[in-house]
């Protein structure tokens, strides 16, 4: 067995999963760490290399909620200011072999407030960061967005929920956009997204539930050759019935923006899983 | 150095068939029925199997805002069935609501592990 590949197979026991949380004072909390050992394969031919995988969580939370005392009140309001991040990625031995993100940071500071009454509703600032190990390829996109939903809307177990944001989106990659542009550079934009949700449990005969999604997106002063192409507007609605044992029809009409894409879950048209 | 914690165990204690009681019952939040999930089975029934989790979005600020609200009438249920009090007088009720809603917003979490939230935040009447 080559020296190398003895190495590589020894490297996991050699470095052992690292992983703690810890759960501080009143002010912040689930806070955790993980670490975990790989080998790369960098896929380009320039050969594989050891590296460790990390993730990182946590969250400051000031409370600003009532401090009942007594029993417990189903009716309490929540209200709470939270500053939350979390970042994930892959730090190689050889930064030239680490085709993975060597950081995405994300960081959101929000304010939740929820009473039995009005609902739920959080709003604040968000900012996402990813680069690659040599700090060549990096995004950063920011913005600000507020979230309702309500429990028992219509029913006595349905969920209604409108999600809306403005920010900025870094174009890098987008080729029907680069198409669009022709020679000029694919400079970041500002874009509104709007998501709305409805879910109800029907249980009529083989319909268990009735699932509602719609996704629209708007980009804020869109380039005239943008428009022409038709790819300043994207939206997407999605209607899946779910039926007994795990069983969905679902259908897809419209299409996400090309940064978005990965959070299509149904094909365009009907998907369905029946037996 | 602290012994580690024993796994949680589900059985029939007040916090786990109150768990069960309150996710399936008909009048209550009615995620799933009995017929499809008795209760020797509900432990490893991951939450996004249930009814109340999306199946056409992931979008996590959507899922933050459900678990708060599935979490407060997940409560008031509880309370409705059971004389039930705080494990810890000093924690408010909107600090357990969150710590319900927490798990409720991880689809990967179990019934299991709800009923150990439900467990460490309310006292039953059989822990009297």
């Amino acid at each position: 067995m080559k020296k190398s590949t003895l190495f590589f197979s020894l490297f996991p026991l050699l470095v052992p999963n690292f992983a703690f949380s810890v759960e501080t004072d009143a002010e912040s909390r689930n806070s955790s760490i993980d670490f975990n050992p790989i080998v790369i394969d960098s896929k380009n031919g320039t050969g594989a290399t050891v590296g460790i995988e990390y993730k990182f969580k946590g969250e400051f939370a000031k409370d600003f909620s009532s401090k009942d005392t007594g029993g417990i009140d189903p009716n309490a309001t929540i209200s709470t200011a939270v500053i939350g991040y979390s970042g994930s990625g892959t730090v190689a031995a050889s930064k030239d072999r680490n085709p993975k993100n060597f950081l995405e940071f994300l960081l959101d500071a929000k304010l939740r407030y929820s009473t039995p009454t009005t609902g739920t509703v959080t709003g604040g600032l968000f900012s996402k960061y990813e680069t690659n190990q040599s700090f060549s390829n990096k995004q950063l996109v920011y913005g600000l967005g507020a979230t309702y939903g309500k429990y028992a809307f219509l029913g006595s177990n349905d969920f209604v929920s409108l999600d809306a944001n403005y920010g900025r989106v870094d174009p890098k990659g987008d080729t029907e956009r680069q198409a669009a542009l022709g020679g000029a550079t694919l400079n970041s934009y500002y874009r509104w997204n709007l998501e709305f949700l409805y879910m109800y449990p029907l249980k009529w005969n083989a319909i268990d539930t009735v699932e509602f999604n719609y996704r629209y997106f708007l980009e804020n002063n869109a380039p005239t050759v943008i428009k022409g192409a038709g790819i300043d507007k994207h939206d997407l609605a999605t209607l899946r019935i779910g039926l007994k044992n795990d069983l969905f029809v679902a259908y897809s009409t419209g299409k996400l923006p090309f940064d978005r894409k990965n959070d299509q879950i149904f094909q365009i048209g009907f998907s369905y899983k029946l037996k | 150095m602290p012994a580690p914690k024993a796994p949680y165990e589900w059985k029939e204690n007040n916090a786990c068939t109150a768990t069960y009681k309150v996710l399936e019952g008909d009048k209550f939040l009615d995620q799933f029925e009995d017929a499809d999930i008795p209760f020797s089975k509900a432990a490893s029934v991951k939450l996004k199997n249930l009814r109340y989790f999306p199946k056409t979005t992931g979008n996590t600020k959507i899922i933050e805002v459900l678990s708060l609200e599935i979490a407060r009438k997940f409560i008031t249920d509880i309370v409705k069935v059971f004389t039930v009090s705080k494990q810890n007088t000093a924690t408010s009720s909107a600090k357990i609501i969150t710590s319900i809603a927490e798990v409720f917003a991880d689809g990967e979490k179990t019934i299991k592990d709800l009923a150990e939230v439900v467990d460490a935040n309310i006292k039953f009447p059989d822990e009297s």
